[in-house]
């Protein structure tokens, strides 16, 4: 009788998690338009990141595939160009992305991506403009 | 829809594929259970087809699998026995059963939202899945470039490949399409985690309940964690899915079940490469002690599929110098306060709501008879999680720890919790004898 009880406090222990964390994520899924977070906690429909698939989608069409391509944005707040980074990379898949603070970038982009930024280079020639960004050919 | 409905069908594809592997059924093993060894199975092969193609320079395509596929098929069909026992459905579904699909659906319904997606999906797993569908093939040159040393470009390919594979026949790569997979691995795992409490003879209230705090515990996780997506399903459900085998006396179906299960999980994540070593050892070592000698026939079925898995990924990874300099150090003792304290931390996750709990479990039912062998391999990898912490070059320690832990202990907790509620004996029905195969087919 006691492993009964015990059995089905956990079970509604355990439901009780599951309705709250399932009533999270609705709730943040409903509001995800105007959802906030700090980088580590960005998801797909946030702001931050529907700026930056907005920003990436024309480079995507005109970029080759395999190319190497450099990618800044502001370090605002702190550690989010890192992030911005590899949601670039996610959203370019057919292309190598690269951090454009990493020194392979200076030796290997054959283009470069700015999103909420902008370059000041002289390798580098505007090609295009991006929502929010812009699209540089690197001056060989 | 019509991606999902294409993405639906490579879990069908990899189970039939599986289906042929007929010695990876025991006698007593219930139809959930063995659709859950065949899509293992099936993804083995897959695995190993595509690692074939891939050493060979041979581009992957739809065309190519197909035709490989229904020759293996084919093949097994033609050469290996058949299984002469037929599988049952089951026929003691409960309330139990109920919630767990009632979990199942939601989660995987949020899941296709792609909202409880998880980070590492982005960074690393879907950008290789992506990456592999449109090169048709790993790109081993992509992986290793140096800026790429956060994809974890050493990690073993099967979810990746997964991906590529959903994406080739959806006809593209969509998020939807890739979360399914994880709704998929969830239901695995359930069926796994109920033929445990089946095969270890728990009381009917018990196997419901039990069934139960497993799909809410991991489905309430999996979202308040963002778990849709990531690889580490495959190794709870690996090591769901070597309970039975655990839980009776080693006999040839537990060999292919165990031999299959730890391929699974060597080909899932790096950390499935000890978890296949661990089972590999567990139940060689159980052969050992029964059987005061070791047949290389039951070697070879425990060991070798994860060998052909772990071999040529290691001949991969070091070829293409992917290991990563940061992976291990010295051994730091003076470490010991700080990981323990960031492992409690990690540990009160709040997704987890106390269950992870379960994961510290295994220790303790190393004292009972007939969950020794299962805690013997869920202390170990365990003990390989920590000791990690005490060799890998970090500057930042409490931070890694509080970013992996939690979803670590996920690899443990649900199968812990089915190994813990085996060992809690009821008053009215003393624990049984560990089972055996035939035992269990003779259960009405």
């Amino acid at each position: 009788m006691l492993k009964r009880l015990l059995l089905a406090l956990l079970v509604g222990w355990a439901g009780a998690s599951f309705l709250f964390e399932l009533d999270s994520a609705v709730t943040g899924y409903d509001g995800r338009e105007s959802a906030s977070a700090s980088p580590l906690l960005w998801r797909v429909g946030m702001p931050e990141i529907t700026r930056l698939e907005r920003c990436l989608a024309p480079a995507r069409r005109s970029l080759p595939a395999r190319s190497a391509v450099a990618f800044a944005s502001p370090d605002e707040p702190p550690g989010a160009a890192s992030f911005r980074w590899m949601w670039a990379a996610y959203l370019l898949p057919a292309q190598d992305v690269i951090p454009a603070s990493d020194p392979a970038a200076a030796r290997l982009a054959e283009h470069a991506i700015a999103c909420g930024t902008r370059i000041e280079d002289p390798r580098l020639a505007p090609l295009r403009t991006l929502p929010g960004g812009r699209l540089y050919r690197v001056l060989r | 829809m019509t991606a999902l409905l294409a993405a639906s069908v490579l879990p069908i594809l990899l189970g039939l594929l599986g289906s042929r592997l007929s010695p990876l059924a025991a006698p007593g093993d219930g139809a959930l259970y063995r659709a859950t060894l065949y899509v293992l199975g099936g993804a083995v092969v897959l695995h190993l087809v595509l690692t074939l193609l891939d050493f060979a320079g041979v581009p992957w395509s739809l065309a190519l699998l197909a035709a490989l596929g229904a020759a293996l098929f084919l093949g097994a069909w033609r050469l290996l026995p058949r299984n002469p026992q037929r599988s049952r459905l089951p026929s003691d579904l409960g309330w139990g059963d109920g919630l767990a699909f009632f979990v199942l659906v939601a989660f995987t319904l949020v899941a296709l939202t792609g909202w409880i997606a998880i980070p590492d999906f982005i960074y690393h797993w879907g950008l290789k899945g992506h990456r592999y569908d449109l090169g048709r093939g790993v790109d081993y040159a992509f992986l290793g470039r140096s800026w790429n040393f956060l994809l974890h470009p050493d990690y073993p390919n099967l979810a990746p490949e997964l991906f590529a594979v959903t994406a080739m026949l959806a006809g593209g790569f969509e998020v939807p399409a890739m979360m399914l997979g994880t709704g998929v691995f969830f239901a695995l795992l359930l069926a796994a985690a109920r033929e445990g409490l089946r095969q270890g003879g728990a009381d009917r209230f018990t196997r419901q309940a039990g069934l139960a705090v497993v799909a809410l515990s991991a489905g309430a996780f999996g979202m308040g964690h963002r778990m849709a997506g990531a690889a580490d399903w495959m190794m709870a459900l690996a090591l769901a899915a070597v309970l039975p085998p655990l839980l009776r006396p080693p006999d040839r179906a537990g060999d292919w079940q165990i031999g299959i299960a730890a391929a699974f999980a060597a080909a899932a994540k790096e950390e499935g490469v000890p978890l296949a070593a661990i089972l590999v050892s567990v139940q060689l070592g159980r052969r050992v002690w029964a059987e005061r000698r070791l047949a290389p026939a039951a070697a070879a079925r425990t060991a070798l599929p994860a060998a052909a898995v772990i071999l040529p990924w290691l001949g991969r990874t070091v070829h293409h110098h992917l290991f990563q300099p940061f992976n291990s150090g010295p051994f730091r003792l003076a470490r010991a306060g700080e990981i323990l304290a960031a492992v409690m931390e990690a540990m009160s996750t709040r997704a987890w709501h106390g269950f992870a709990a379960a994961a510290l479990l295994p220790p303790l039912l190393l004292l009972l008879r007939r969950t020794r062998a299962f805690a013997a391999v869920a202390t170990l990898q365990l003990l390989f999680y920590v000791y990690v912490y005490f060799t890998i070059r970090l500057d930042d320690l409490r931070f890694f720890i509080l970013a992996n832990f939690a979803r670590l202990a996920f690899h443990l907790v649900p199968a812990s919790l089915v190994a813990a509620l085996l060992a809690w004996p009821s008053p009215s029905r003393p624990s049984p004898a560990a089972p055996t195969a035939a035992g269990l087919q003779r259960q009405p």
